[in-house]
């Protein structure tokens, strides 16, 4: 029995691990998270990020909770390390070499999938990790024309022996692309049905919180969850909801400048936002148009906190970063309520 | 998101043209005819050119780093302390170069840890010592640097992706005298 109920994407910046390490543990029990393993901030002893400094940095988070690794491919976050655990030679070797490392954490390994269905070094790689009785995960863009060859090749090999995560990923959604993205992943959710079982669980992924708000108000507005909406409409084929947990896929790490101060508050289907230059009140202006706003429930979480702290002009953070922990970690708080409640 | 689209054959297999290297000029002309970067040395790239992975991660103290053949995939493995300055590590991977092209046909693992120890006497560490610094800092492009931008030290350093010592030893074997040169 899968006793997790969400499964984010989550690349491994600061303002992310921020996040995940403020879930209240009753709810962090059902979330089983998968990141994207990116290069660490640069600084002077390690220029080019070295990503031992996030695998510290996660393991110390996760502790023996058990994680879905992936490598990020966004050419942002990779450095020459990340580039060598993608690297197919001998089944994968550096990758595994790399998951051997950290053989002391509970990690679920993401099968890194070739162009070539067949390809031997993914086959070896995946023997590897049965070895070691391993789940494992394997995650497809939406462009894929057919996923099921590969999930017929790599079922044949796991043979039921162990769990695998399939992730069909729509990425950034849409208004525009979302019915399309919806047709899609129902084409790849027909084609997988002859290989149900109790250890193939199948996630449906994406986002659509925005690159900017700008379309959507200045002081204030209304941001589409459309990765919920998109759930709603599939939960009946069986799957289980995935999304960024409210980051864009595009975002990149805000050094500050000029950004405009803003407080985003999810709800089931949208996000509500205040927003306020730094001279209109900054964040604590933000903070008390939240509280004042009736569709604000607070229910005593870390997010709750720091808005109440804002509100009184004592914000523990003013950057972009801080706000964006405090924002993923509400969203994925009332992703799990939402998941549990139905 | 990890769907490789295609194998990346580019850097495959030079065939055995490491036997064939035995100066540091030779392995620069052979860098060069592949297009890495000289200056400063790509020295990483020039390692994935010569079939030796890589791998940068924490070891311990003050280990800088080791190459060694793995008995199972017969392949040369180089090992790279991820928490030394970047300059440390490119002279560590430099270093290693020098153990690859001048003694990996008598021996299979080289550990290293401190360089430019003053009483170093193994002659292949001071052999490799050697080899990485004429490697980082070719004669010709060391004196003419000198010549004509800098002679300041930590300047020297930055052109070339070493440290402030490695540029004065380096300045030592050419016969450069004083602070700066």
């Amino acid at each position: 029995m899968n006793r997790y109920c969400y499964f984010p994407i989550i690349k491994t910046r600061d303002a992310e691990l921020n996040a995940v390490s403020h879930l209240p543990s009753d709810i962090f029990d059902y979330i089983l998270p998968v990141y994207e393993l990116t290069k660490s901030r640069k600084n002077k002893l390690a220029p080019d990020g070295d990503i031992h400094k996030r695998m510290r940095e996660l393991c110390g988070i996760h502790n023996k909770r058990p994680f879905i690794l992936d490598v990020s491919t966004n050419e942002k976050y990779m450095n020459m390390q990340i580039e060598n655990l993608l690297e197919p030679d001998n089944g994968f070797n550096e990758w595994q070499y790399f998951l051997n490392t950290y053989n002391d954490f509970n990690i679920i390994p993401m099968i890194h999938i070739m162009e070539n269905i067949e390809s031997i070094e993914v086959d070896k790689f995946i023997l590897s990790q049965l070895t070691k009785n391993k789940d494992l995960a394997v995650r497809f863009p939406l462009e894929i024309d057919s996923v099921e060859p590969y999930v017929n090749h790599i079922t044949h090999i796991i043979n039921g022996k162990q769990k695998l995560y399939i992730i069909l990923d729509a990425e950034q959604l849409t208004e525009r692309n979302a019915v399309g993205s919806e047709g899609k992943i129902k084409e790849h959710l027909a084609q997988l049905e002859k290989y149900r079982s109790e250890n193939i669980i199948i996630i449906v992924a994406g986002t659509s919180f925005p690159k900017s708000v700008a379309d959507y108000g200045d002081t204030e507005g209304d941001i589409p969850i459309l990765e919920e909406i998109l759930f709603n409409n599939l939960k009946r084929m069986g799957v289980y909801y995935g999304d960024y947990a409210s980051i864009n896929i595009e975002q990149i790490e805000i050094k500050g400048g000029t950004f405009v101060p803003r407080i985003d508050i999810p709800l089931e289907s949208e996000f509500f936002y205040k927003r306020y230059r730094r001279k209109e009140g900054s964040y604590q202006r933000c903070a008390q148009q939240v509280v004042l706003d009736e569709r604000y429930a607070p229910s005593g979480i870390w997010p709750n906190n720091e808005i109440t702290l804002a509100k009184n002009d004592e914000a523990s953070g003013i950057s972009p970063s801080f706000w964006i922990s405090v924002r993923m970690n509400y969203f994925m708080t009332t992703r799990v309520l939402l998941r549990m409640s139905k | 998101m990890a769907f490789i689209k295609k194998k990346n054959n580019e850097t495959k297999k030079n065939g055995t043209a490491e036997h064939t290297l035995n100066t540091p000029q030779e392995l620069i002309d052979f860098a060069k005819k592949h297009c890495i970067e000289l200056c400063p040395l790509d020295v990483s790239a020039l390692t994935k050119l010569l079939n030796i992975k890589m791998r940068l991660e924490p070891l311990k103290g003050d280990d800088s780093g080791c190459l060694y053949k793995d008995k199972k995939t017969n392949e040369w493995i180089m090992l790279i302390n991820s928490q030394h300055h970047q300059n440390r590590q490119r002279f560590t991977i430099a270093h290693e170069l020098g153990h690859f092209i001048k003694h990996s046909g008598q021996n299979d693992f080289f550990k290293d840890e401190v360089f430019f120890r003053n009483n170093e006497s193994n002659i292949i560490e001071v052999e490799a010592n050697k080899f990485a610094s004429e490697l980082l800092m070719p004669k010709e492009t060391f004196e003419s640097f000198v010549q004509n931008n800098s002679q300041i030290v930590s300047e020297i350093a930055q052109y070339f992706g070493v440290s402030a010592m490695a540029v004065r030893i380096r300045a030592q074997q050419l016969g450069y005298k004083g602070h700066n040169l």
